[in-house]
């Protein structure tokens, strides 16, 4: 007998092996749709099944920088929550914070790195060895012929280490054209705290002991990251404490107006005047603060130097006469005296504006108005008013050396709208830099490397941008999606982490004034072949030679987190304090943020660093910076006084008001933001309410307004001003002023993913260059007249 | 629940918790998708009373399912997928759901929502569903469940730990209550005299939404007409 050589045991197996090869494929073919993915998940192979974890981080969502815990199983991650422990949100977070796992998610962001090969070609993939190397060299043989200026840096993020990682980048290589897009939409705001009051910051306000609090066309719970801090003090009314009255002043039903306990409709633009209004009853009244004007501010009363006289804010209050504010403002008299009043008599108030409004050719004399009218009311460095964030301590960065051609280079002429040293008062433009691409004989910038922003679909005037990246030779994204401005104009793409796989800091707005660190650690592994663009930098100098590697000096940016939170744990002080490294660094990683100790107010040196050392009406830093950008042509004299002091211009509007006899405010709206969350599908079908459109544009309208062009609710519209056309929903409300047409920014993206493009329309394609402000900042968002007619469609 | 709308602000963080929670499908641009929308919790708008004719919201109403008392929807479930569990929750069984529908007509609050399609969504996006939530099927009907694999959850731990579930853990519990930025949703026992959610509903601002049709609803509104217009 010829015994078989396959064992019955083996004869088993080797069945076995194939019924489960079969099973396998049988399963992959049929795979259940209605079932989570278990395996393959990145990471997940170092978790059991069903294990999960909470893990804490920082919201990446907005520059609110609220605290989060995620939800991870098996590698997932599944839940986004609030955490009880920061000091920012406590608990609790908004929509778009919520919304995140959408943006770890996201089916069409980058997988790998890009390259396109030819201009007008696709973008291929690349893998990142050859990606670097190919950046690398560019970069190094720019720095070997000592053309380190021609190098730009357009960086959209505002603040935090991975700010200063960029800052620290261009300087060590040598650039002096690093754009930034700090002033874009607070410009107004943080040229009036550095004229006003020499910090450059935005401010921070006390909502908690606030008693009065007026909303001067401000968009607190729409654009910006005050919400929670607005949320929180309207709920303040239990445990004894009273909660502020909040009285909103604009042109329409925003959720700020829907929130406060009371709306007056006013004409947009006008907020300078009301401001002045109210400052003209304090003063009129003798209800201002007035041991704080006496001992802490300048340029009260009228005053004489060596250029001649000068006239004070009270001289230029004169004007404002509540009726003839009312008149500009389009509303009762006696609502702006009595506000002045509840203001006087509420002991702890304050005003604040917007962000939208104030990006009109009056923007900054409107932020003046309103900090001027806070000096009045004593609010600033107060309990209940406005604070100056305190620095986190953390440990400093190494000292940097620039080498011999890094000085050179930055000795070069800058462009005008690269951000110059530290003092500067007025904001550069942003929309200046298209026009500078596009001088000259020969292209500027030789490479520009761009990150966080898209001009091409934010910024109006899309055409030129276009125009001018096209005309830099190499153009490096480091988006991690594929937005209009590397798909239309990259040759490069680095495709960055998500915020949810990266170790970073909150880089958050600031908030309630004590210092505060959010930290933010990747929650998942990293899903795709990206890498952190903070890693990327540190390769990059790293390539470029010893004097630039030795500007960040770190294994990778995890490490130089570390280090830089090594100085919170020195301070010894705050809500972590333990006495080993690794303890301090466990606990941080575990809460997720560490806050300093409690607010000291009324500390005037640190708040009030003007070179005269107090609050300046008409700041002479102002007029300098005029005069310095200026040269021969800038204003003198009374004139100059005029334009530098808080005061009411009415906005200048675009178009011809015969053609165009209607105003556009386009909005912020507080979902999908200026278009960079209109990727994510929950955000997009999160409506103003049930009701509304999702997945369109509504064009809000008041009913009088709409009956006279003879347009009804959900009529498909144009909506023309000199510079373009779009197409949107009519919705007439009696919500906004007659005469007005209101519209929310962030739709109609023509990349972006599956769920961003081909639905609603960019309103940015209205808006045109021409309204500047002569105080500085990017081109006016405000201010495009427009007409309507019914769509031939 | 009770809900305060004086402190509401309208953000939709409790709108997005919820589809976050309960793996609600997105529903798409596609124009069928009108209408039929799946939404568990919604904004919905409260005109003014005094000037119903500017047809200005004057409040945002967070809108669960009001898991009433004497629940119409449960009336009408020919095959008992629908029921008014030991708790008061009105519970729903997705498996023995039939589609006939009756219950989304018979609500009187329209807070239940049909699947008229298999949902979709990318293959990425599968990542993160919560594995606690069964993905339901076309032709079953879906509504809030007030959250009870939260519930389940806190009950187990409490019980492996021999001890009872705290009143400020459930406070918070359902996703949309966790959610919430201004703390403006309360959930627990409303038979629990001593609980936070019983005293708010027996706030002189709480009311519920068309009390008079006798459904008893358990959700509660806080409000009181305080904003003024000019």
């Amino acid at each position: 007998m010829v015994r078989s050589k396959t064992t019955r045991r083996q004869l088993l197996r080797a069945a076995g092996a194939g019924g489960l090869g079969v099973a396998l494929t049988a399963c992959a073919q049929n795979r259940d749709p209605f079932k989570p993915n278990k395996l393959p998940v990145p990471g997940s192979a170092g978790w059991s099944y069903g294990e999960e974890r909470w893990v804490a981080t920082s919201c990446g969502q907005c520059s609110a920088g609220c605290g989060l815990r995620v939800r991870v199983v098996e590698g997932r991650a599944v839940k986004i929550e609030g955490n009880p422990m920061n000091p920012v949100n406590r608990g609790g977070v908004g929509p778009r914070g919520l919304s995140s796992p959408q943006v770890l998610y996201d089916p069409d962001r980058f997988a790998q790195p890009m390259v396109r090969k030819a201009r007008g070609g696709a973008l291929e993939p690349i893998g990142w060895d050859a990606a670097l190397e190919l950046l690398s060299t560019r970069l190094g043989s720019l720095r070997e012929s000592h053309r380190t200026h021609e190098l730009g840096v357009l960086c959209g993020r505002e603040r935090g280490l991975m700010y200063e990682s960029w800052q620290r980048f261009a300087r060590a290589y040598g650039t002096p054209n690093f754009v930034d897009t700090r002033g874009v939409e607070d410009g107004p705001t943080l040229t009036a705290m550095r004229a006003m009051q020499g910090v450059d910051d935005l401010p921070a306000y006390d909502w908690a002991n606030a008693r009065f609090v007026l909303s001067l066309g401000s968009g607190v719970l729409d654009t910006s990251c005050q919400l929670l801090n607005f949320a929180r003090a309207r709920g303040q009314r239990r445990g004894g404490v009273d909660r502020p009255r909040i009285v909103h002043v604009g042109p329409a039903l925003s959720r700020t107006a829907m929130n406060a306990d009371e709306w007056i409709q006013a004409a947009p633009g006008t907020s300078a005047a009301f401001a002045l209004g109210v400052a003209h009853v304090l003063v009129r009244d003798e209800d201002f603060d007035q041991d704080f004007v006496r001992e802490h501010t300048q340029g009260f009363e009228d005053w004489s130097d060596a250029a001649g006289e000068h006239k004070g804010f009270r001289s230029l209050l004169a004007d404002y006469t509540p009726e003839k504010v009312a008149e500009l403002c389009g509303v009762d008299p006696a609502e702006i005296v009595d506000i002045a009043h509840l203001a006087a008599e509420a002991g702890a108030a304050f005003a604040l504006t917007g962000r939208d409004d104030l990006r009109a050719s009056n923007g900054v004399q409107t932020a003046m108005a309103v900090h001027a009218l806070n000096a009045l009311l004593g609010a600033i460095d107060r309990p209940g008013g406005l604070l100056v964030q305190c620095a986190a301590p953390l440990a400093a960065w190494p000292e940097l050396e620039l080498d011999d051609v890094a000085l050179a280079g930055l000795e070069r002429p800058a462009l005008s709208c690269a951000r110059r040293d530290a003092g500067q008062v007025l904001e550069t433009s942003l929309d200046a830099l298209p026009a500078a691409l596009l001088a000259g004989e020969a292209p500027a910038l030789d490479t520009m490397l761009i990150d966080s922003t898209n001009p091409v679909y934010s910024r109006a005037d899309a055409a030129t941008w276009r125009k001018a990246l096209a005309r830099v030779p190499f153009v490096v994204s480091f988006s991690p999606f594929a937005d209009e401005t590397t798909v239309e104009c990259a040759d490069l793409v680095l495709p960055d982490d998500t915020w949810l796989e990266r170790w970073e800091d909150s880089c958050a707005q600031p908030n309630v004034g004590r210092a505060i660190f959010g930290l933010r650690q990747p929650v998942v592994e990293r899903q795709l072949d990206t890498r952190h663009t903070g890693d990327v930098l540190i390769e990059l100098a790293d390539a470029l030679g010893e004097e630039v590697a030795a500007a960040l000096p770190w294994k990778d940016f995890q490490d130089a987190v570390k280090k830089r939170v090594l100085g919170l744990f020195q301070a010894g002080a705050g809500s972590i304090v333990e006495a080993k490294g690794a303890d301090f660094l466990r606990r941080l990683y575990a809460e997720g943020s560490w806050d300093g100790e409690s607010y000291a107010f009324e500390s005037w040196t640190r708040v009030l660093a003007t070179e005269s050392g107090r609050f300046e009406f008409c700041p002479a830093a102002l007029r300098d910076a005029i005069v310095a950008r200026d040269g021969a042509a800038a204003p003198r004299g009374a004139e100059l006084d005029e334009l530098c002091s808080p005061g009411y211009r009415p906005q200048v509007t675009y178009g011809d008001p015969q053609r165009f006899p209607l105003l556009l405010v386009p909005y912020k709206p507080h979902t999908y933001a200026k278009g960079s969350g209109a990727n994510l599908p929950w955000l997009t079908e999160l409506a103003p309410w049930k009701g509304r459109r999702t997945w369109a544009t509504e064009a809000e309208l008041h009913p009088s307004t709409a009956a006279s062009l003879g347009v009804g609710a959900g009529d498909l519209i144009v909506i023309e001003s000199e510079v373009g056309a779009i197409e949107a929903r009519a919705y007439p409300t009696a919500g906004v002023c007659e005469g007005v047409v209101r519209v929310a920014l962030g739709a109609g993206h023509t990349a972006m993913g599956r769920y961003a493009k081909d639905w609603g329309s960019n309103v940015m394609e209205l808006v045109s260059t021409q309204c500047a402000d002569p105080l500085g900042g990017g081109a006016a968002l405000q201010g495009t007249r427009v007409a309507i007619r019914r769509s031939q469609a | 629940m009770a809900i305060d709308l004086d402190l509401c602000t309208g953000c939709g963080g409790c709108v997005v918790a919820c589809k976050s929670e309960n793996n609600v499908p997105i529903n798409g641009r596609a124009p069928e998708a009108k209408g039929a929308e799946i939404e568990w919790m919604s904004l919905l708008p409260r005109g003014s009373r005094d000037e119903p004719e500017s047809g200005l919201p004057v409040e945002l109403m967070p809108t669960p399912c009001f898991h009433c008392d004497n629940p119409p929807c449960v009336k009408v479930c020919p095959v008992g997928a629908t029921y008014r569990n030991d708790e008061g929750i009105v519970a729903q069984i997705w498996d023995r759901c039939i589609g006939c529908r009756y219950c989304t007509v018979a609500c009187p609050y329209s807070r239940r929502s049909f699947n008229w399609k298999r949902a979709e969504w990318p293959d990425s996006y599968r990542s993160m569903m919560n594995p606690d939530v069964a993905l339901r099927p076309e032709g079953v009907v879906e509504k809030c469940t007030f959250c009870h694999q939260r519930l389940r959850r806190v009950r187990e731990e409490a019980k492996v730990a021999g001890e009872e579930v705290p009143r400020e853990v459930y406070e918070r519990l359902p996703a949309c209550a966790e959610a919430c930025p201004a703390g403006a949703i309360t959930f627990g026992d409303l038979n629990d005299r001593d609980s936070r959610v019983a005293a708010m509903a027996g706030s002189p601002r709480a009311r519920r939404d068309y009390e008079h049709i006798g459904t008893r609803p358990k959700i509660y509104y806080l409000s009181k007409a305080r904003r003024e217009f000019r």
